[in-house]
């Protein structure tokens, strides 16, 4: 059952442009079957970034006809018969050449955040936890860090002077995560707003529809996480607590020295 | 069979000590040298490989206060094939209190290996695997919990008691997160320096030590020189010189294959795990298998209809025609046999003409029973997300449809030998997780592989390269030095070379038939007469890829057909040591199936007088004989009988 399909695929870095092939594609393929097959037999030095192909590492991420998707679980059975496909890289991230970006922005972004500090005067084998309590943040812990909902936010998509400011829907994820763990004890509800920007989010939901691990990211982290955030700064309860010394515990700071010209700004 | 090979001194384990078993591990941590806390700061360490080998190894070691410096090929230490591990990890902690205890581990662990591992590292592996536990919750790794709040247990492959720790089916991916948020912190931290996209393509040895290591620099192709006072390769398992695996596509030997021609003893290396439950290959053009986890076997129930060739839907396929082949030779473990044998059963009955699917290459697994007997959505809960990875791959709907599956390569047992110390023959040269050789003998058991990377590195090596350390640092070097000089200069020649073949035919097409000749000869039954006729096809081959090969591009940019061009090249002189050493072993153990020794009822048959022993092989040059060192196993603790699971 081959047809054959026309592809057109981007071939170049930043300044690249998009180049047209027919290609064989045969049932139950997916894109990156394809973009493989180009590689066998038309383009060898084409450059497409993949791994464990199960849509678990997160590496193939691309743009198809415009829509973040991992080309390693996009059927070609969803696209119309005659429908050309587009592959682009993710417009978000600079291009190193053809389909692969140059995504480390997003690892600066994960070393900022204040890792997991449980409770030291736990016991090992003593600490209980309700599986609600664990399916909670495990939700967020599905993310594969494919950087979909980082290419489509339009906060850091179209912007690039906000990158410095905005840790993007992923980040603020992960500290979502770790503030709803029961043992966490480290609070970071203040640097989510000041240094990591969840105030920049207006909850257009682009994130959630993107995910290919279909997590609720606006719903169930971002929107709860700013509940936080509010309830920490804004609350006039808290705030005359905070000032008359009745609320205990000081805000966790941003991970030191990870934000480049951080230290001679201050 | 003289010819292949030549047979050279043995070889043995100088650091476990004597004693009883139960404290050779506290005796050796005790009796190691130590590194005062000031003195670390001045000792280097490379670690090659980042999946939960490599970053619990960068982050343990880069915490004590070594300067560490990382090593991926990928884009972030997140992208490692650790993450791909679904269903556990084991420990012993006995919390069912349904009779496991540290030795049971060991004993499990020893009989699931088919009684060709080392006693010492075996038990030394299941007293650490209750620490990793600790380790990990205090990590917030989301370790699966039972009603009271306790952590959940669920059973495995292979054994009869409950002591596999889980997280959903996303065990590695958790304790992936785990081990890279604490390596991520010493990034921040300053003590590990960490190269993404770096691939290593020379290990640097002078003055008999092993003090570095050339990397390529993936996006700019910039050859680099580094420098340590140790290195560790953890770099991963080599299943993808089968072309077909289920490893990930980066997955490839080169670390190890290029320590093993400097010196390092490669041991075992015929030891491959073909996994039952893999989603079948589909098409011509297929480039990776997918796994699904072995826990799947817990609640599902293998079959085939009796009758080969049957063309009805499997749903209207009465019971009675049924064969629940699993269940059915094996009463007492069912379908919860060790993945060799439940891989050659699936492999028996398509030979028989009885399986399903296009080319007649599958099994049904079928969930039908479970979600009558739990109810559908308590099958959600515990599998939800390995039928939503089958329905998106496949297509078809798990909680309707039995799933088809068919063994595929997994994991290889086999690797780089090491010692009691996890060093290699190469001073200063250590190998951990499924790059060594040393704790699961022919045959690893199902949610053994996490266990044993994090312990290697969390536990192990932490407690083990002080004892190396502690003679250093080591004479300065640089660039200059000729060992240096003469491995950047090796590595140059080849990339050189390989872009300058120009050939007709590209680097896939070599890799596809040389996985396609060790499947067929290589792979779950391996006859003499096949593994000749390998041997001489892999030697041609080689050939003919060296004149042929067409590598297009430079060096200077992002090349993925380079990379790979150098990955095979390196799979071809594995490929042919593999199949001598499964020639060289005339007996079926574990995951290395030799037709000419076989039970009556067709189960792999041991030869302990003649086999008992490792087989570590050193390199004598491309296309010379290696020669063979053999490391003597004694058992003193676990008596050595023929497995049944009957």
């Amino acid at each position: 059952m081959a047809t054959e399909r026309t592809f057109r695929v981007w071939r170049g870095d930043d300044d690249g442009e998009l180049a047209e092939y027919r290609v064989e594609v045969n049932e139950g393929e997916v894109v990156l079957d394809v973009l493989h097959r180009l590689q066998a037999t038309q383009v060898p030095d084409l450059a497409v970034r993949w791994n464990c192909k199960a849509g678990k590492c997160g590496s193939c991420s691309v743009e198809i006809n415009g829509r973040p998707r991992l080309s390693c679980m996009a059927r070609m059975s969803t696209f119309d018969p005659d429908e050309t496909i587009i592959v682009t890289p993710m417009r978000t991230f600079p291009v190193i050449r053809d389909l692969v970006c140059d995504v480390s922005y997003n690892y600066q972004k994960a070393r900022e955040i204040p890792s997991f500090t449980p409770d030291p005067k736990t016991e090992p084998g003593d600490f209980r936890m309700y599986q609600a309590d664990v399916g909670r943040p495990q939700e967020f812990r599905k993310c594969i860090e494919c950087f979909l909902c980082q290419n489509v936010c339009h906060v850091i998509r179209d912007h690039e002077e906000n990158k410095e400011n905005f840790s993007g829907p992923r980040f603020l994820m992960r500290v979502a995560e770790l503030e709803m763990h029961p043992e966490d004890t480290a609070d970071r509800r203040n640097i989510a707003q000041e240094d990591f920007g969840l105030g920049y989010c207006n909850i257009t939901k682009c994130c959630t529809e993107v995910c290919p691990e279909n997590i609720r990211i606006t719903d169930n982290s971002l929107i709860p996480l700013k509940e936080r955030v509010a309830d920490r700064r804004y609350d006039p309860v808290v705030w005359l607590g905070s000032k008359i010394g009745l609320r205990k515990g000081a805000d966790t700071p941003m991970v030191p020295n990870t934000r480049p010209g951080r230290e001679a700004e201050e | 069979m003289t010819e292949l090979y030549i047979e050279g001194d043995p070889i043995r384990d100088e650091k476990a000590p004597e004693g009883p078993i139960q404290e050779r591990w506290d005796k050796r941590r005790f009796s190691a040298k130590l590194v005062n806390p000031a003195n670390r700061r001045k000792l280097s360490v490379i670690i090659v490989g980042t999946g939960l080998a490599g970053a619990s190894a960068a982050a343990t070691l880069g915490e004590a206060g070594y300067q560490v410096t990382s090593f991926c090929y990928q884009d972030s230490p997140r992208r490692a094939h650790s993450i791909a591990a679904q269903g556990g990890i084991n420990a012993a902690k006995n919390y069912r209190n349904d009779g496991d205890s540290i030795y049971r581990l060991f004993y499990d662990t020893v009989k699931g290996g088919d009684f060709r591992s080392r006693e010492s590292n075996v038990h030394r592996l299941a007293q650490v695997s209750v620490e990793i536990i600790d380790q990990c919750v205090a990590q917030g790794v989301p370790f699966a919990r039972e009603y009271g709040g306790l952590l959940d247990n669920r059973s495995f492959g292979g054994v009869q008691v409950s002591r596999t720790f889980y997280a959903r089916g996303q065990t590695g991916q958790q304790l992936l997160i785990g081990a890279y948020q604490a390596l991520e912190r010493q990034v921040a931290a300053g003590t590990v320096e960490m190269n993404t996209r770096h691939e290593m393509l020379e290990v640097i040895v002078a003055g008999g030590r092993a003090r570095g290591i050339i990397a390529r620099d993936m996006v700019t192709g910039e050859i680099e020189t580094h420098f340590a006072d140790a290195v560790v390769l953890a770099t991963g398992g080599y299943g993808n010189v089968f072309y077909l695996s289920t490893n990930a596509m980066g997955c490839n030997v080169t670390a190890a294959w290029r320590a093993h021609r400097k010196g390092a003893l490669f041991a075992n290396p015929c030891y491959t795990q073909i996994h039952p439950t893999c989603i079948p290959v589909s098409g011509e053009y297929q480039s990776k298998l997918t796994l699904m986890s072995e826990s799947l076997r817990n609640d599902g129930r293998i079959w085939v209809p009796k009758k080969g060739g049957d063309p009805r839907d499997p749903r209207d396929i009465p019971e009675e025609e049924r064969d629940y082949y699993l269940e059915r030779r094996y009463p007492a473990f069912g379908n919860l046999v060790p993945r060799d044998i439940a891989s050659r059963a699936a492999k028996n009955v398509c030979d028989e003409g009885r399986g399903v699917g296009p080319g007649g290459l599958g099994v049904y697994l079928d969930f039908a029973d479970a979600i009558k007997r739990m109810g559908r959505p308590a099958v959600e809960a515990r599998y939800g997300n390995l039928f939503d990875m089958y329905q998106r791959i496949t297509g078809e709907n798990p909680y309707e449809v039995p799933m088809r599956i068919y063994p595929a390569v997994h994991y290889t047992m086999g690797g780089l030998w090491v010692d009691y110390d996890l060093q290699s023959t190469l001073p200063g040269l250590f190998v951990t997780g499924e790059a060594n050789f040393s704790d699961h003998g022919a045959n690893r058991l199902g949610a053994s592989a996490l266990m044993q990377g994090l312990a290697d590195g969390y536990f192990v090596l932490p407690n083990t390269v002080n004892d190396y350390l502690a003679d250093g640092p080591f004479e300065k070097l640089d660039e200059n030095t000729p060992e240096a000089r003469e491995a950047s200069e090796t590595v140059r020649a080849r990339i050189d070379r390989l872009l300058s073949i120009n050939g007709t035919r590209t680097v896939d097409s070599f890799h596809k038939e040389l996985g396609q000749i060790m499947w067929d000869y290589c792979g779950m039954e391996r006859t003499e007469e096949g593994l000749r006729k390998a041997i001489d096809r892999i030697r041609e081959l080689r050939g003919e890829f060296w004149q042929n090969v067409r590598v297009l591009g430079s060096n200077d940019e992002l090349n993925q057909a380079l990379e790979k061009a150098g990955r095979v090249a390196d799979f071809f002189e594995l490929a042919e040591l593999m199949c001598i050493d499964a020639l060289h072993r005339r007996e079926s153990c574990g995951g290395h199936f030799r037709a000419e020794s076989q039970t009556e009822d067709g189960e792999a048959l041991r030869d302990d007088d003649e086999f008992a022993y490792v087989a570590a092989w050193e390199f004598a040059g491309t296309g010379e004989q290696p020669v063979l060192r053999k490391e003597d196993l004694e058992y003193e603790y676990v008596e050595m009988k023929q497995r049944s699971y009957k």
